[in-house]
C-alpha cells in the first residue's frame, strides 16, 4: 500500500443559503481545495463526492464547471459519515495505485432538503423511526443514561455547547460566531429532554473538499504535506452486543483500527474534530476514542482538557454545534480543519505545535444497530 | 369502516394473557431477536423458533419529544424498555401531558393501540404504560 497525503483543503461558506445550488457550494469548496493544493484541475484523476439528500451525480454536477471531465467519478452516501466515506474511498484508490491525484467532496443543501426544519429521521421504513425515533431522540435517550450511569448533569451537556461556541466565535467560517453561557444554553427551547435547542447542530448548507495525492505527486507540490497515517470506516454492530447505550462501539472500533494503522496511541493525539451533532454525545466520543478511560468522559470535559488551551482540544473549529452540519460535508470538513491545524493555519484556535490530529465522523441509525457508519482518520506531519 | 392494520405483520399480537411482542429464539445458541430474524443475528444459524416476549418490561430511560412530525404531535414520550431475554425495545410511552417522566427501573406493560391513520385506516402498533407495583418480568 502506498502512502497518501493531503495536498489541499477548501470549504464553502456555511449557513442558510437556499438560493445556492449544489454545483455552486461544491464548486466553491473544490476550487478552494484545488487552489490550496497548487494543482491544475485538469490533473485530477478521480472524484468522490457525497450528498445525503436529493443526491444524483453530485461529482459530475460540481466538476463540469471546473473543467474536469472524462475521469472516474463516484458518488457515495453514508448519512453523516458520507463525506468520510468519500475521503476513505479516494484514500484507498491512491493507496492501491489506481490513481495518483484526486479530490473528495462533501456537499449538502439542508435548507432545500425534504427534512429542512425537521428533526432528522431514520430511513422512512425504519421500525423505530415509525415509532417516533429521530436523531435528537436517540441522543436524548443516551444523555438520560449518561445522567444515570456517569453522573452527568444537564449543565455538563450545556458546557459542551458553550465550549463549541467559544471556539466557533474564533472561526470566521462558523455559521454562529457567537458565545453563549451555560444558563443561556439551558434556557433555550427544549427539543428532547435534556437536549435543548442550543445543544443541537443547526440546519446548514455548505461544502468541503480535500485534494489528496500519492507521495510522488505530493512532494512536487508541498514541502511538508500532511500524511493520512490512519484511515478506517466501519459499519455499526447489533445493539444487543453492547452492554449499554452510553457507547457507540463502531466509533471505538474505527478508532482502534486507525490508531493501529497509524502506530499512534490516543495520548499522542494533539487535536480532535468529531461529530457533535448533539452536545451530550461528545462525552461518549471521548471514551470511545480513548481520550480518557471508560466512564471518565464527564471528568475529562470538566477538567477543561478538551477546551481551548487544554491538553487535547476537541472541535477547535467550533464543531457541528457552531459551524453547522451540512450532513455529507462534515466528514470532509473535519479533514480540512485537522489539516489546517497540522499546518499551523488555524488562527486564534490554533493548537500550538499540533503534529497528530484525529478526524472522526459517525452517521445514520437503523433499528437494531448502535449506529450505521463510523469513520476515523489520523493525520500527521 | 375498515379494519385497523398492524404497522407490520409478525411483530405483536393480542393473546388471552394480554398483548405480546413476537420474537425469535435460536435453537442452537439461545439468542433472542426482536424483531424476529430469519436467521440468528448472533451465530448465523437458521434454526429459529418463535417466542413470545410477553408484555412486561422495565424502563431503561425515557425522554419527551417537544417537536412533532407528520405522525405525532409535539409532547410525545418515548423510551427504551428492557424485556425478558434482555431485549431492548424502543417505543412510545403512554404518559399524560404534564406528568413526570417515569424513573429508570419502573415496571412497564405493553399495549397495542392505533398509533396513526393512513389511507383512512388506523395503524396498530405498540407502546408501554407505566405499571408501578407490577412485578417486572425482566430477568
Amino acid at each position: 500500500m502506498r502512502e497518501v497525503f493531503v495536498l489541499g483543503v477548501g470549504q464553502s461558506d456555511f449557513g442558510k443559503m437556499p438560493e445556492r445550488s449544489i454545483a455552486d457550494l461544491g464548486g466553491q469548496a473544490a476550487r478552494a481545495a484545488i487552489a490550496d493544493a497548487g494543482i491544475n484541475s485538469a490533473q485530477i484523476q478521480a472524484v468522490f463526492s457525497s450528498r445525503v439528500y436529493d443526491a444524483m451525480i453530485t461529482s459530475q454536477t460540481i466538476m463540469k464547471d471546473l473543467g474536469v471531465t472524462r475521469v472516474e467519478m463516484v458518488n457515495v452516501e453514508n448519512a453523516c459519515a458520507g463525506g468520510s466515506t468519500a475521503i476513505r474511498s479516494l484514500y484507498k484508490d491512491i493507496a492501491a495505485g489506481f490513481v495518483d491525484l484526486g479530490i473528495a467532496i462533501g456537499v449538502e443543501s439542508m435548507t432545500t432538503s425534504p427534512i429542512a426544519g425537521k428533526l432528522i429521521p431514520p430511513d422512512r421504513d425504519d421500525l423505530d423511526g415509525q415509532l417516533g425515533l429521530s436523531m435528537p431522540v436517540l441522543f436524548a435517550l443516551q444523555a438520560q443514561r449518561l445522567m444515570a450511569t456517569h453522573g452527568a448533569t444537564p449543565e455538563d451537556f450545556a458546557q459542551v455547547s458553550v465550549k463549541a461556541h467559544d471556539f466557533g466565535a474564533l472561526n470566521p467560517r462558523a455559521q454562529y460566531q457567537k458565545r453563549f453561557t451555560v444558563e443561556e444554553v439551558l434556557a433555550s427551547r427544549m427539543i428532547a429532554d435534556p437536549i435543548t435547542l442550543l445543544q443541537c447542530c443547526p440546519n446548514t448548507d455548505g461544502a468541503a473538499a480535500v485534494v489528496m495525492a500519492s507521495a510522488d505527486v505530493a512532494k512536487k507540490y508541498a514541502e511538508a504535506p500532511v500524511r493520512v497515517a490512519g484511515s478506517a470506516l466501519i459499519s455499526g454492530d447489533y445493539d444487543f452486543r453492547r452492554s449499554d447505550i452510553t457507547t457507540l462501539e463502531l466509533g471505538a472500533r474505527a478508532a482502534a483500527l486507525a490508531y493501529e494503522q497509524a502506530g499512534v496511541a490516543p495520548s499522542d493525539v494533539d487535536v480532535v474534530e468529531l461529530h457533535d451533532a448533539f452536545a451530550s454525545e461528545e462525552i461518549v466520543h471521548y471514551e470511545d476514542l480513548g481520550l480518557c478511560a471508560r466512564g471518565d468522559g464527564v471528568g475529562l470535559l470538566r477538567s477543561g482538557a478538551t477546551s481551548l488551551g487544554g491538553r487535547i482540544p476537541v472541535n477547535p473549529s467550533g464543531g457541528l454545534l457552531s459551524l453547522g452540519h451540512p450532513l455529507a460535508a462534515s466528514g470532509v470538513r473535519v479533514i480540512c480543519d485537522i489539516t489546517d491545524q497540522l499546518r499551523g493555519r488555524s488562527g486564534a484556535s490554533q493548537v500550538p505545535g499540533a503534529k497528530v490530529g484525529l478526524a472522526q465522523m459517525l452517521g445514520g441509525v437503523a433499528t437494531g444497530l448502535d449506529a450505521a457508519a463510523g469513520s476515523v482518520h489520523i493525520l500527521t506531519v | 369502516m375498515t379494519n385497523p392494520v398492524p404497522l407490520r405483520e409478525g411483530l405483536f399480537r393480542e393473546t388471552a394473557a394480554g398483548p405480546t411482542l413476537l420474537a425469535s429464539c435460536c435453537t442452537a445458541c439461545g439468542h433472542t431477536s426482536y424483531p424476529p430474524a430469519p436467521r440468528c443475528l448472533d451465530c448465523g444459524r437458521e434454526a429459529q423458533e418463535p417466542v413470545e416476549l410477553g408484555s412486561d418490561g422495565e424502563l431503561l430511560c425515557a425522554t419527551v419529544v417537544h417537536m412533532g412530525n407528520h405522525r405525532y404531535p409535539p409532547g410525545y414520550t418515548v423510551g427504551y424498555v428492557t424485556m425478558p431475554h434482555g431485549v431492548r425495545v424502543f417505543a412510545q410511552l403512554a404518559i399524560s401531558a404534564g406528568e413526570d417522566l417515569p424513573a429508570p427501573g419502573t415496571p412497564m406493560t405493553l399495549e397495542i393501540v392505533p398509533m396513526w391513520r393512513e389511507q383512512e385506516q388506523d395503524v396498530l402498533a405498540y407502546r408501554f404504560v407505566p405499571a408501578p407495583g407490577k412485578e417486572s418480568a425482566h430477568a
